[in-house]
């Protein structure tokens, strides 16, 4: 019975569990000592350990199975092989910041500035001396000592952590207003919760940050593990979502994908995934890369609070596959 | 020798100053590992103050070195015991009573299983214990070195610096001190288990454990202490007998008080109004029934497949399933509540119905091996 202190990887606020490893396999358990969730979870960390119970990815090359070493070596003589200027790496934030960084070091040394976290569009629609209220991490209790909380355009069931926060806060006698896209608001003194992701009108995301004055906290909620990480290290600059969608991208390099944008990737020339599971998106891919589940990485992410959390593993194969591409004599 | 209480404490100084209350109960863990009457013991490893995870050993230096249960990390040890083997584990009453239940239910074998327990005023959350010593006396929580709750006083014992200590009752007006379930828990001593432990009734310039021998197995664990000169004793005097007793029956008073204030927030003309508005919140994450000590259903647990979907009218049928499962059955261990993630009050829920089914059939579950009433009613029973 060993117990990993770990983090869940469903959304930005990252609650701490327990990875629990036995001869029955693996689970979750409860870590109410986690400042962020006190213990408690949403029906994604309770299921945590059917995803990690999943087939792990293999190295393969056009869908058969091959050596690591030969899957990293087919992986950059095709990336060598492509137009930079038509090719991306996409990391969506499922990545710690020591993988999201040796990333985008090696899109550097591929002379390929096309890189993006999903969110390029935007950020890149927030003026530069803004961007920081984009990833400012809030306490949660502080939601709970608020005396006016407005929720635009935001959903509470999405992020079920954030709902005893606000229930707290309206016990404490705060005024809860839910806004809608473009309903006129009074943020005076409030605090602010909508969400950042991939979906997001970028002007929307603008406005309430312009409308935002010095009295108003604001709290952008974000659906995978480590945007905020993956932001901060600037790990944006290209719309590749749409670019995608436009066939003005033909390669692309995608770290760690989240389910739910497979449509995206059925006419690209060249799919090369660095996953941790066997997902639709990498029965697709020319090239698959597994890297170690979350748990077992080494290595850090950002939470909603800002604390830099370690994810709770000793593997830093994540981070090294993209070194080993590119410097294999390192390795 | 069952139903004998002693003062006892453990030869080996090193013990006797590590353990808790003299070190009775890791002496008694040793001797059973050495003498063959257990195989594994389930202790907790400690991270921090505030964290601890739980883990077998049978290497008695482990057990040497182990820590006591810790206050603010609270769990409940009964959904860790293994199955088929000999195993002792420090219990809580309410672990204890939940490896009753569990052992009923078939989990494991209730003679394999050695429960030394050890009274209990109570345990508390780890997030807000770490913020009141910061809020309630402006220290850092990394210099906490221990934790204690002795005669009404919460004490943060420090290495560096002097102890913090603020009474009970202060800590918890400020919305910090004991979980909930615990405030009105009135089991304060495992007497459903083996051995009761604790320093209740121990004069206070002793360093030693008040031991009262429960079964044939508690007596057992004794032997084995006494047989391998591990241990050192006395007869408990009826001063101190007695003296237990008050504190028991004190703690008890207050519990029962505490109840009456959290039961008593109910309109009773309205009771199903405020189940509804508590019950609308649930998610349905699971979490309460997987925590559950008393719980052992699988995947294909009635109120996991009647809970599905639209099978429901205002209150789910999942939370529906699990009041009639529970009612004869919960424990009010805590641990439900301590994980939902959005804050219903569900021990509290699931003990107004418990308790009522106590006063009316006189079954109180957890305290022995009878099954629940309403899995095998009785003859001529309503």
């Amino acid at each position: 019975m060993e117990f990993i202190p770990s983090i869940c990887p469903g959304c930005c606020i990252n609650c701490g569990l327990y990875i629990v490893r036995d001869e029955d396999g693996i689970r979750i358990d409860y870590r109410k000592s986690s400042s962020v969730n006190e213990g408690k979870l949403c029906r994604f960390g309770v299921e945590l350990g059917d995803l990690y119970s999943q087939e792990p990815l293999k190295a393969t090359v056009n869908g058969k199975e091959v050596d690591f070493n030969t899957a990293k070596k087919e992986a950059l003589k095709r990336l060598k092989k492509t137009d930079p200027r038509s090719t991306g790496f996409l990391a969506m934030g499922n990545s710690t910041n020591e993988e999201i960084r040796a990333f985008k070091k090696l899109a550097g040394e591929l002379g390929i500035q096309n890189i993006d976290c999903g969110l390029s569009k935007q950020i890149l629609n927030v003026p530069e001396a803004a961007r920081n209220y984009l990833t400012a991490g809030v306490p949660l209790r502080e939601i709970e000592q608020a005396e006016k909380i407005l929720l635009i355009s935001f959903n509470p069931e999405n992020y079920p952590l954030i709902i005893r926060r606000l229930l707290r806060a309206e016990r404490n006698g705060a005024e809860l207003l839910k806004v809608g896209s473009g309903e006129p608001y009074e943020g005076r003194g409030a605090i602010i919760v909508s969400e950042l992701a991939p979906t997001s009108d970028p002007a929307s995301i603008r406005q309430i940050i312009e409308e935002a004055d010095d009295t108003a906290t604001i709290l952008f909620m974000k659906p995978y593990a480590n945007l905020n990480g993956a932001v901060r290290l600037g790990f944006y600059g290209f719309d590749l979502i749409e670019a995608i969608r436009s066939d003005e991208i033909k390669s692309l390099f995608l770290l760690d994908p989240p389910p739910g944008y497979e449509d995206m990737f059925h006419d690209l020339e060249l799919l090369v995934v660095q996953s941790d599971h066997e997902s639709e998106v990498t029965g697709m891919a020319d090239i698959t890369l597994p890297s170690p589940r979350f748990f077992e990485r080494r290595g850090t992410v950002v939470n909603v609070e800002g604390d830099v959390l370690p994810v709770g593993g000793d593997s830093e194969a994540g981070v090294e596959i993209p070194s080993k591409i590119i410097f294999p004599e390192n390795h | 020798m069952t139903g004998q209480s002693y003062l006892a404490w453990a030869k080996d100084p090193e013990i006797r100053k590590r353990g808790g209350s003299g070190g009775f109960v890791t002496a008694a863990l040793i001797a059973g590992l050495k003498e063959g009457i257990i195989d594994e013991v389930l202790l907790v490893r400690r991270i921090d103050q505030f964290e601890s995870v739980p883990y077998l050993t049978h290497d008695p230096e482990e057990v040497k070195s182990a820590s006591s249960p810790q206050l603010a990390a609270p769990l409940n040890l009964s959904s860790y015991i293994p199955r088929g083997v000999k195993v002792a584990v420090t219990t809580k009453p309410c672990d204890a009573r939940a490896i009753i239940e569990r052992a009923k239910r078939g989990r494991f074998e209730l003679e394999d299983v050695y429960m030394v327990g050890l009274n209990c005023g109570g345990t508390m959350p780890p997030v807000s214990t770490v913020e009141s010593v910061r809020n309630l006396f402006g220290v850092d929580p990394d210099t906490v070195t221990g934790i204690e709750i002795e005669r009404g006083e919460l004490i943060f014992k420090r290495d560096r610096g002097e102890d913090l200590t603020i009474s009970i009752d202060e800590a918890e007006k400020k919305g910090y001190g004991r979980r909930e379930s615990c405030k009105y828990c009135n089991t304060n001593i495992p007497e459903m288990a083996d051995l009761a432990c604790g320093n209740w009734g121990v004069p206070s310039d002793q360093r030693a454990t008040f031991v009262e021998i429960l079964s044939a197995k508690g007596e057992e664990l004794f032997e084995a202490a006494k047989k391998t000169s591990m241990i050192e004793f006395e007869d408990a005097t009826q001063e101190e007998l007695e003296k237990r007793l008050k504190i028991d029956r004190r703690m008890r008073e207050l519990a029962n008080r505490r109840w009456d204030e959290v039961a008593g927030v109910l309109d009773e003309r309205d009771r199903l109004a405020y189940y509804i508005n508590e019950f609308s919140r649930c998610i349905h994450c699971g979490s309460c029934k997987i925590v559950c000590p008393v719980c052992v259903c699988e995947a294909d647990a009635k109120c996991l497949d009647m809970g599905q979907g639209n099978n429901h009218y205002r209150i789910s049928l999942y939370n529906m399933i699990r009041l009639f499962h529970l009612m004869d059955s919960c424990i009010g261990c805590g641990q439900c509540e301590d994980v939902c993630p959005v804050d219903i009050p569900l021990t509290m829920i699931h003990q107004r119905f418990e308790r009522r089914m106590e006063e009316m059939i006189g079954y109180r579950p957890g305290f022995d091996l009878q099954k629940p009433p309403l899995q095998k009613p009785e003859e001529g029973m309503k």
